[in-house]
């Protein structure tokens, strides 16, 4: 008598229970329902263990030519739970006709949420302002200058890459009596409304870098965008500007960051995303007041996190029923 | 031969110097140039030893009966740089025929951005957050729920006082995909668009804590809002409620406060205001992660700051030449 042999599934980092359930009626599971990282030898020993046909993993987990040749062609379908493809090498799963599902959409919203709140904590001063409450400097002095910001009222907002995500934080800087948004990226959007036309222009980038007063990335990570944020932009942006990164860490060169932060080259920087992940609690970009850095918070909400989980158990099951994915990438455009 | 008496103006606080130039024409000056706090005793002292016709205020001196009786017949005019009045004795001041400027208007727009920067770092923990980037503690989890906050998303704002700046704060969360705002005060508000009749509901204040995820104290103090948030409150509103207040910190019991951060009966709050303030270092409500506290930067913006001392400036000359101030205070309203 055959046996119907379950697809076997590996399953990198910890999910609430309902997904687990809902995985298991379809999957033999290789999953250790602990919130401790993998690290990438315990990936590679697992797989090597048991050779799955699908990994399911997040964004902070490389899968790269060693992972993939390791699970060998068994290995049928990966699915990232993220929005963010660059921890994935697409040319090898394109040779090996490895279909990748991912999460685009239900991240959007929260995600714009937090690249709002660390435009304003870095423009407020919120760190140095709690700091000043803690250790008794509240109160010292009466300076109107003291605990100043930035204000947004009138200001030039720059989005390099107005996606979903761009778009979404362009939306929630409307009411802050914003003078206008300046977008770089690889084409011009068309808009409908006269207000959207006379307040969005698409320029060349170092015209952003020129005329803002707020930056903020919200572009992929790929080959054209690696350490665009070099020392060159850093000289062409405004003294005051704030830079916000909300998008990938490898954007930014960090040591021209550093300088320039330091120098007074650019006001502040607030960063949600840093390479690497996470950065060493010795990293020199902690020991300045004007960087603000969160911990890839950026889809840290459970409502927007259970939905990412949805999609990618929906895209797992649908692949391995024959159906198409709920959101797969396409590699063409990758 | 008689010369012309000027009047007398305490200054209590440094001001810029343009500011200094346009009021010596007309007033003989009591200021010290120096950027360290005036205590309410100092004050008390300088009035005593040079009666003034006119003080010029900043920060959180009192205008209270003992000040006024020392200051006697004399004092004609107080001018607070600041749209908050609960620190003067309105009725008192009634009563002697002391005039009121204060400096409305300007301040709105910058205390919106403050109230949504607060919002937004305690819905999302980011005191928790960064101290995880320091502490080494990111990197440790791969558990999807790991630093989530509050969503935004589908939410219910409360808001309790929609003056200028409480209207100011629900423009700016708008975008953010909330689901409707419930407000209270004295009364209803006329929107005219059809998107502001469905978006905004007047309530009564029990039915707004009880039905809001988001609660937002934008009020003035006075006899009516003070303890306004007491534990009958506390107890009305949802366990996984966040409440901001940069109004006044007397609004506020703030030991039930604790009580209900500390039992989970609310999730957390944000304050940019105390009683007193400075908050002492050793309070309380300072060991509490679901607390955040800012040292009222509310109005931290120089340019803010500058046209708000202006119109001090220009009451005070308005006064003094028989003119009506820019902004007095209705005594009568009051």
């Amino acid at each position: 008598m055959t046996s119907t042999t379950r697809p076997h599934l590996f399953i990198t980092f910890q999910m609430p229970s309902q997904f687990i359930h809902s995985l298991e009626r379809v999957f033999d599971l290789d999953y250790q329902d602990i919130p401790a990282r993998l690290s990438h030898e315990q990936i590679l020993s697992r797989i090597r263990a048991h050779t799955p046909d699908a990994i399911l993993f997040s964004g902070g987990t490389k899968i790269d030519k060693e992972i993939i040749s390791a699970a060998g062609d068994k290995l049928k379908m990966l699915a990232t739970f993220s929005v963010g493809y660059n921890h994935i090498d697409i040319k090898e799963c394109e040779k090996r006709g490895i279909p990748i599902g991912y999460t685009p959409g239900v991240l959007t919203d929260t995600t714009a949420d937090l690249a709002i709140t660390l435009l304003l904590a870095t423009s407020r001063r919120i760190t140095e302002a709690m700091r000043t409450v803690r250790n008794g400097e509240w109160g010292t002095s009466s300076n109107i200058m003291w605990m100043c910001g930035k204000p947004l009222i009138n200001s030039t907002i720059g989005i390099v890459g107005l996606g979903r995500i761009g778009l979404a934080i362009a939306r929630r800087l409307q009411p802050f009596s914003i003078q206008r948004i300046l977008y770089s990226g690889t084409r011009e959007k068309h808009f409908d409304s006269d207000s959207d036309k006379k307040l969005f222009k698409f320029v060349q980038f170092e015209e952003l870098l020129h005329e803002s007063d707020f930056v903020i990335i919200a572009c992929a990570l790929n080959e054209e965008t690696t350490n665009m944020f070099n020392k060159k932009a850093f000289e062409q942006m405004k003294n005051d500007a704030i830079l916000i990164n909300i998008s990938r860490g490898g954007i930014v060169d960090q040591d021209a960051l550093y300088d320039a932060l330091k120098n007074g080259q650019i006001r502040a920087a607030g960063l949600d995303v840093t390479v690497p992940e996470p950065l060493p609690t010795d990293h020199p970009l902690l020991t300045l007041e004007n960087c603000t850095i969160f911990p890839h918070i950026g889809s840290a909400d459970e409502y927007a996190r259970h939905q990412m989980a949805q999609i990618c158990v929906d895209n797992l099951l649908n692949f391995f029923s024959g159906k198409p994915m709920v959101h797969q990438l396409k590699i063409d455009n990758a | 031969m008689t010369s012309i008496i000027r009047p007398r103006l305490l200054i209590n606080n440094q001001i810029p110097s343009q500011f200094i130039r346009a009021l010596e024409p007309v007033f003989d000056l009591d200021y010290q140039d120096i950027a360290t706090p005036v205590s309410q005793e100092q004050i008390l002292s300088r009035i005593r030893a040079q009666p003034p016709d006119a003080m010029l205020l900043f920060g959180k001196i009192l205008i209270d009966k003992e000040l006024l009786s020392i200051a006697g017949d004399k004092l004609k005019m107080v001018a607070t740089t600041s749209v908050g009045y609960d620190h003067i004795d309105v009725k008192e001041c009634q009563n002697r025929g002391i005039s009121i400027g204060y400096a409305p208007g300007v301040i709105a727009d910058v205390v919106a951005d403050l109230a949504v920067t607060l919002l937004l770092v305690t819905s999302k923990r980011i005191n928790e957050a960064m101290r995880a980037v320091r502490n080494g503690e990111w990197g440790t989890s791969s558990d999807i729920g790991w630093m989530c906050g509050k969503p935004l998303a589908n939410s219910t704002i409360g808001i309790v006082g929609l003056g200028h700046i409480g209207l100011a704060i629900a423009r700016r969360l708008q975008p953010f995909s909330i689901q409707r705002i419930l407000y209270c005060g004295k009364h209803e508000k006329q929107f005219d668009s059809e998107n502001d009749k469905k978006l905004f509901q007047f309530v009564q204040f029990e039915e707004l804590l009880r039905l809001s995820d988001f609660v937002i104290i934008a009020c003035a103090l006075n006899d009516e809002t003070r303890n306004m948030f007491n534990r009958k409150a506390f107890e009305q509103m949802k366990n996984d409620a966040i409440l901001v207040n940069i109004a006044r910190g007397g609004i506020i019991d703030q030991d039930a406060l604790y009580d209900a951060l500390k039992n989970g009966q609310i999730q957390a709050a944000g304050l940019d205001v105390t009683v007193p303030e400075p908050l002492p270092t050793d309070h309380p409500l300072l060991t509490l992660d679901n607390c955040i506290i800012v040292p009222h930067i509310g109005g931290g913006d120089l340019s803010v700051r500058y046209q708000m001392i202006q119109i001090s400036v220009d009451n005070l000359l308005n006064f003094f030449s028989g003119k009506p101030m820019v902004h007095q205070v209705n005594l009568d309203n009051a």
